[in-house]
């Protein structure tokens, strides 16, 4: 087998031609360092077996940050048979010298120019073959989000393969020449090959930027755009998630309740009215996470992301953080693991860490099917959207509150530089994968995670006492009885004390296992809802589920990026603290002035 | 020739890059992503209440912190 690895400058298209070249779906966007881990598709390709590896952009070898180490180490610890080099073709001024590095390296090596679309839009006109003859390595156009040029690309490959041999890299730094050289030789070879326009044309870009980065209404917009998109997540997502449930009600009634009746009531509990309702309510929320994906994809693609970054830089920096902060912060909206990984870009460990224990107060979409839930349960159809919306204004004064109050031990210099690509639409084909994406990555979680904890919960509140389920005679009840110290302060009950406590595993539970515990779910659970918690009870739950760790999987994510236990219990600690102070202030206060 | 900061440029400004007068690890960061001695620099905009400015290099549109650009050294093109 042959390895060819992909590499490259962030933002260039890595990930959207290995995802062509291999018709594999790594997650792609407008917005440099969306590659966090290395990803490997094997393809045939002509007599061989060729396994390509996405390695995350970097701008030079030397680099130290994160990403640079990653790639650095994966050349001297791998034998790669052949370098797939993808640059930029409207930015060749700024990143041949990348090429260049890797011609020094002197192996074998071959060049993608990408973005060939834009390139001829803008006037950028290149000799890609005396290029290729300068660096000494097979050099082509393609654009690999229309697609163009991918079948000659791995003909190409297939032939570069066919002569080289494996290159040892364990020297790389040795090798590698003075940047001065490697500046001065890329500007000879541009003079030589590459034709740019003194001025880039870029006027639809420059257009856009001067209405969306205005210095007065640039923010203002930016927040409106904001309202909308949620906005129109529970305008549109509300309808559609009741649609599900009730089909996936119907399909029970059809088929699952005659089929299942002759089971002993007890298997008949657990199977029906446990897992399958369970899963079942969590599972109406897919489309609307689906199209919350969608949403992000559109914008991640857009290269609005990177303007997010300039707009906020200034309130960020106020925080010990920067733009790129509050664009992992928007990421988290969808997950927080990603978002998390996200951080890699920076280089300065303080400033990571800070970021990383801001991110998880970042209300992801297995909070927002609690929240939806809970919310049209408890309140009215008009305000319903304002209570989402407090919900993310909380959890934005969460993670700026934190920074806040953390920022002096964990201050960095790192400068914020931030390039802004041209906005950019988006590739159709990448967004709907996208949401495939999500919707395997739900179906994986459903089977591991929320079965495993709607069972355990089921069961704790059904054994050994099952009348009322969750009662005092349960286990769930004597649990809750132990904590209610802690719980009666902030208004929740003390059935809903082992909720919370698997809702640490992943928060998708936490409605799964309400349905299960009750043994109602949709209309019935809403009804029961609001004869158990009045809405100050409810948001204090809420507020208290939107500000305790996340899941399992961030918590794993956290110690695997931060390598180091101390900060990772901290993280979870802090987060636990907060959650209580704010459901208790809430609680208080409002009990405080007759709510 | 006269040299001032990047960060004192207005906007419209065109400036060429001098040196950057910072530790070796932010200048390999600021080198790396086109901040390089010799290139040519045009102030876009700058954002208000100490935001970040944007600036053209070549092809590329980068945006930097006041504070940042406080480091880098322009000598302006007339």
């Amino acid at each position: 087998m042959k390895r060819v690895a992909l590499i490259g400058m962030p933002n260039t298209g890595k990930s959207t031609f290995f995802n062509k070249l291999t018709g594999a779906s790594s997650r792609t966007g407008n917005w440099p360092g969306v590659t966090v881990d290395l990803l490997a598709a094997k393809v045939i390709l002509g007599p061989n077996m060729v396994e390509f590896v996405d390695l995350p952009g970097i701008y030079d070898l030397h680099g130290f940050s994160e990403d640079e180490q990653v790639v650095r180490r994966f050349l001297e610890n791998n034998s790669v048979d052949l370098v797939c080099l993808v640059l930029n073709a409207t930015q060749l001024d700024h990143q041949l010298g990348l090429a260049v590095q890797f011609s020094h390296l002197g192996c074998p090596c071959m060049l993608i120019l990408n973005m060939m679309d834009e390139a001829e839009q803008c006037g950028v006109r290149i000799d890609t073959e005396k290029l290729g003859s300068q660096l000494k390595m097979p050099a082509m156009l393609v654009s690999a989000k229309r697609g163009l040029g991918i079948e000659q690309a791995k003909q190409m490959l297939a032939t570069a393969l066919e002569r080289v041999e494996p290159c040892e890299l364990n020297t790389i730094q040795n090798r590698l020449a003075e940047d001065d050289i490697v500046a001065s030789k890329a500007e000879a070879i541009l003079s030589e090959t590459v034709v740019m326009p003194l001025v880039l044309e870029r006027k639809t870009t420059e257009r856009i930027d001067k209405v969306l980065l205005h210095p007065l209404l640039g923010l203002p917009l930016f927040f409106l755009f904001m309202f909308l998109v949620f906005q129109t997540i529970y305008t549109l997502g509300a309808p559609l998630q009741e649609a599900v449930a009730w089909l996936l009600d119907s399909f029970k009634k059809a088929a699952l309740d005659p089929l299942a009746a002759h089971l002993p009531a007890m298997l008949f509990g657990l199977l029906v009215n446990g897992i399958y309702d369970g899963i079942a309510t969590v599972a109406s929320f897919v489309p609307v996470i689906v199209m919350f994906f969608f949403i992000m994809a559109l914008v991640e693609d857009s290269g609005y992301l990177s303007r997010a970054a300039y707009l906020t830089d200034a309130l960020m920096a106020r925080f010990g953080l920067d733009g790129r902060g509050f664009v992992m912060l928007l990421m988290g909206f969808g997950c927080n693991v990603p978002a998390l990984m996200g951080t890699r870009v920076m280089r300065s460990r303080p400033l990571r860490l800070l970021n990383m224990l801001i991110i998880p107060f970042s209300l992801c979409s297995a909070r927002l099917q609690v929240f939806l839930f809970m919310i049209t349960a408890l309140f009215s159809a008009k305000s319903a959207p304002y209570v989402l919306f407090s919900l993310y204004i909380m959890s934005f004064l969460a993670a700026f509150g934190s920074a806040l109050l953390l920022k002096k031990r964990l201050s960095s210099n790192e400068p914020f530089l931030l390039e802004l690509p041209p906005y950019r639409l988006p590739g159709i084909a990448q967004v709907i994968m996208r949401g495939w994406h999500e919707v395997r990555h739900f179906l994986r979680r459903a089977s591991t995670f929320i079965i495993f904890g709607v069972v355990m919960v089921w069961f704790l509140t059904h054994y050994p006492q099952a009348e009322p389920p969750g009662g005092p005679d349960s286990l769930a009840g004597m649990l809750g009885e132990w904590m209610e110290p802690v719980l009666t302060p902030i208004g929740i009950g003390a059935q809903m004390a082992v909720i919370l406590v698997f809702g640490f595993v992943a928060k998708e539970i936490v409605l799964g296992s309400l349905v299960a515990m009750t043994g109602l779910q949709g209309a019935a659970l809403s009804g029961y809802l609001a004869t158990n918690m009045d809405w100050v009870q409810a948001y204090s739950f809420m507020l208290f589920v939107l500000l305790y760790t996340p899941c399992l999987s961030t918590v794993a994510t956290i110690l695997s990026e931060s390598k180091s236990w101390s900060y990772t219990v901290f993280n979870v600690i802090w987060a636990l603290s907060l959650a209580w102070a704010a459901s208790f202030i809430f609680y208080q206060g409002a009990r405080y002035f007759g709510f | 020739m006269l040299t001032s900061k990047l960060s004192s440029l207005q906007i419209g400004d065109r400036a060429v890059i001098r040196g950057i007068n910072t530790d070796d690890i932010v200048r390999q960061r600021m080198y790396s992503m086109g901040m390089r001695a010799g290139r040519e620099a045009c102030i876009v905009r700058r954002g208000r209440f100490g935001g970040a400015m944007h600036v053209r290099i070549g092809s590329l549109s980068l945006v930097i912190r006041g504070k940042d650009a406080d480091q880098v050294e322009v000598s302006l093109i007339a």
